[in-house]
């Protein structure tokens, strides 16, 4: 097909004006294309051209096509000032057009109480304050709705210490191996690397006092305390927090979630009760072997820099470093757990129907319990300041 | 932003869907074998056969989402996998597809998924297309006060008259079914019937309908194609099917829940 005959034509009209004294009607004439991909513009030029002329009689010399957007388009134009019969010698395109005809009354109507709405000039910032209000209640939704599910969680646990017949054993056990124990390689792998650079970085600092020796006390303090926790529980929240959200969200999608509740399975027991047990297990687990890596990863940046072997490392982290700096440390990973925990499975509860809420939710899951467990770590080390060496 | 428009395709074909010698299979399991079905202009066609008797596939490898294993397929005379990618987008705009599941945008909403394939296909402001949009919303038979909604917010029979009005958004002359009155209830059902009729009839539609429904088969189709054996077994009106001697015709028709009234 060459270029030349594929060249569309567009819609056109002309119109000629009524003879002075005569009868008033003038004499609309279509030609072209009349179909939906070579419309743009047309109504409003028409109804321009159109305005000074009370009857239109339309003839259609030239007309070489016509869909239901084009007869739409001059039904629109035209409104009541049709004089005459329109596409006589044409039953497919006169059905067309009564055909859209029918349909008007109804989308005038909806037009007629449904005006568009005039955009006022303070438009963004009138619409930034009432997103910024929007999101200032959703937060206190939100943690609302975290603390009810909080309760709602503590409950269940209450209840199955005193009847531990009812706790799900299996799903429980799977989960603190695909959240706990498959974490293992990444904890510990990225302990390892961060406590080097530690390292690395104290030897570098303290050397100029003479005092190099000292990063052994630095890293391994600073790892038991701060690193290894955070890093644990970050890594967690990335992996399992979006994995409880879109595996509860897709259920609650697929209406497994209405479907236990039909067969009396309470879904928090089934489904988040294991989850947020097995992280309280298997985070500090997971930090302790983190922090053990991220001590061999200092004090192997130490042998390479100042040539003090691991026999003197651990030597001086017996001599050295109290114990409490460990139990500063763990202490926090339950808590970090719960909430990795709770804010997946509760943001996967409140799923909606459409994909666009899961993959919302899945996000926000992320993000909130990344954000919270780094405000958490911010009260563990102001409470536990005292807790010195 | 000037978009791309397609120019109205050519037809060099009475009919709009010629199949022939149509194979298809998926390792040793043959779905189709020399399967040949005309359509013709102005039909409304009903493809009937019992699960696992390939509709689906048929219907998929028509639109050209799956490459059949040998066979020719034509679309208003044009060979399917041949040719630019122009022809390609004009053959695609003269057809509309209405999905099982209606296949919404979820992130859209009832008008935006009807103004997608403006958007994408002509050069109409935002305002023109969505007026054009209500209209056919209102062809359909949608209350346009649903034209804000969320796709999730739809019952079954509004997200089946939205995706029908996607589907014709570009006064497609081809129109694809698949089990368009699956889920609805009998009223819903009968309604939907009767717009698609009145549809066709008034936009000189060719319909392809997959569907299990008696009820739409006696309504709606010209005629009816029954898909066994793999391949079409007999094509005609109902009132020549019923007659039919083949076992699994004569069953769909006589069986418990056909509707040979005597």
């Amino acid at each position: 097909m060459s270029r030349a005959t594929s060249k569309p034509i567009k819609a056109e009209f002309t119109i000629t004006a009524p003879a002075k004294g005569g009868d008033s009607v003038a004499v609309l004439n279509l030609s072209g294309q009349w179909i939906i991909t070579r419309l743009e513009g047309i109504v409003a030029r028409m109804q321009s051209a159109l305005k000074k002329y009370d009857r239109v009689h339309v003839t259609t010399d030239g007309l070489e096509a016509l869909d239901s957007a084009g007869a739409f388009a001059l039904h629109y134009a035209l409104t009541d000032k049709l004089d005459g019969e329109i596409f006589s010698d044409n039953e497919n395109y006169a059905r067309l057009y009564a055909l859209v005809g029918a349909n008007r009354p109804t989308m005038d109507t909806y037009n007629r109480e449904n005006p568009e709405v005039r955009k006022f000039w303070l438009h963004p910032i009138y619409y930034g304050l009432v997103h910024l209000g929007q999101l200032m209640s959703g937060f206190w939704r939100g943690f609302i709705a975290q603390s009810v599910f909080m309760g709602h969680v503590m409950t269940l646990i209450m209840l199955s210490i005193a009847r531990p017949s009812r706790v799900r054993w299996a799903p429980l056990f799977n989960i603190m191996q695909r959240a706990g124990l498959e974490a293992l390689p990444i904890v510990a792998v990225t302990n390892l690397f961060v406590g080097a650079v530690l390292a690395f970085l104290m030897v570098l600092s303290l050397k100029a006092y003479g005092g190099a020796v000292f990063s052994i006390d630095f890293v391994s303090i600073g790892v038991m305390r701060e690193f290894a926790p955070v890093i644990a529980a970050v890594l967690i929240a990335g992996r399992s927090a979006s994995g409880f959200a879109a595996e509860i969200g897709s259920m609650k999608m697929n209406q497994e979630i209405d479907a236990m509740r039909v067969m009396g399975i309470d879904p928090y027991e089934a489904l988040v009760l294991p989850r947020v047990v097995a992280l309280v297990i298997m985070t500090p687990l997971v930090t302790f072997i983190g922090a053990l890596a991220g001590m061999l990863g200092g004090s192997l940046a130490i042998w390479g820099s100042l040539g003090l072997g691991p026999q003197y490392f651990v030597q001086r982290l017996y001599d050295y470093v109290p114990t409490v700096n460990l139990f500063v440390g763990m202490i926090r990973t339950p808590v970090f757990a719960v909430t990795i925990a709770v804010v997946g499975c509760r943001l996967g509860m409140s799923v909606k129907d459409d994909v666009i809420s899961l993959g919302r939710q899945v996000t926000k899951a992320v993000v909130q319990s990344i954000f919270l467990i780094f405000m958490i770590d911010a009260i563990f080390a102001m409470l536990f300041n005292g807790f010195t060496f | 932003m000037k978009r791309q428009v397609v120019p109205p395709l050519k037809e060099e074909c009475e009919d709009p869907i010629v199949i022939t010698g149509l194979n298809n299979s998926f390792g040793s399991n043959v779905v189709h074998e020399n399967l040949d079905l005309t359509v013709k202009r102005g039909e409304i066609l009903g493809i009937v056969g019992g699960s696992g008797s390939g509709k689906t596939v048929l219907l998929r490898s028509i639109l050209g989402l799956q490459k059949p294993t040998s066979g020719d397929i034509h679309l208003f005379g044009h060979r399917l996998y041949e040719g630019s990618d122009e022809k390609t987008r004009q053959i695609q705009a003269k057809t509309g597809v209405l999905f099982q599941s209606g296949a919404l945008f979820s992130t859209l909403t009832v008008a935006e998924n009807i103004m997608a394939p403006m958007m994408e296909f002509t050069r109409l402001s935002r305002r023109e297309a969505r007026a054009v949009a209500l209209l056919k919303m209102s062809m359909a038979g949608l209350p346009l006060t649903a034209a804000d909604l969320a796709p999730s917010e739809l019952s079954g029979g509004m997200i089946k008259r939205t995706a029908l009005a996607r589907a014709l958004a570009l006064d497609a002359q081809l129109l694809f079914l698949d089990e368009p009155t699956a889920g609805l209830d009998p009223i819903g059902a009968a309604a939907f019937d009767t717009l698609i009729r009145e549809l066709a009839g008034s936009l000189d539609l060719t319909v392809f309908m997959i569907t299990h429904d008696l009820d739409s088969l006696y309504a709606i189709c010209d005629e009816i194609a029954v898909l066994a054996d793999r391949h079409v077994v007999e094509k005609g009106p109902v009132s020549q099917l019923e007659k039919s001697s083949h076992p699994w015709i004569h069953q769909y028709f006589h069986g418990p829940r056909g509707r040979v009234k005597k």
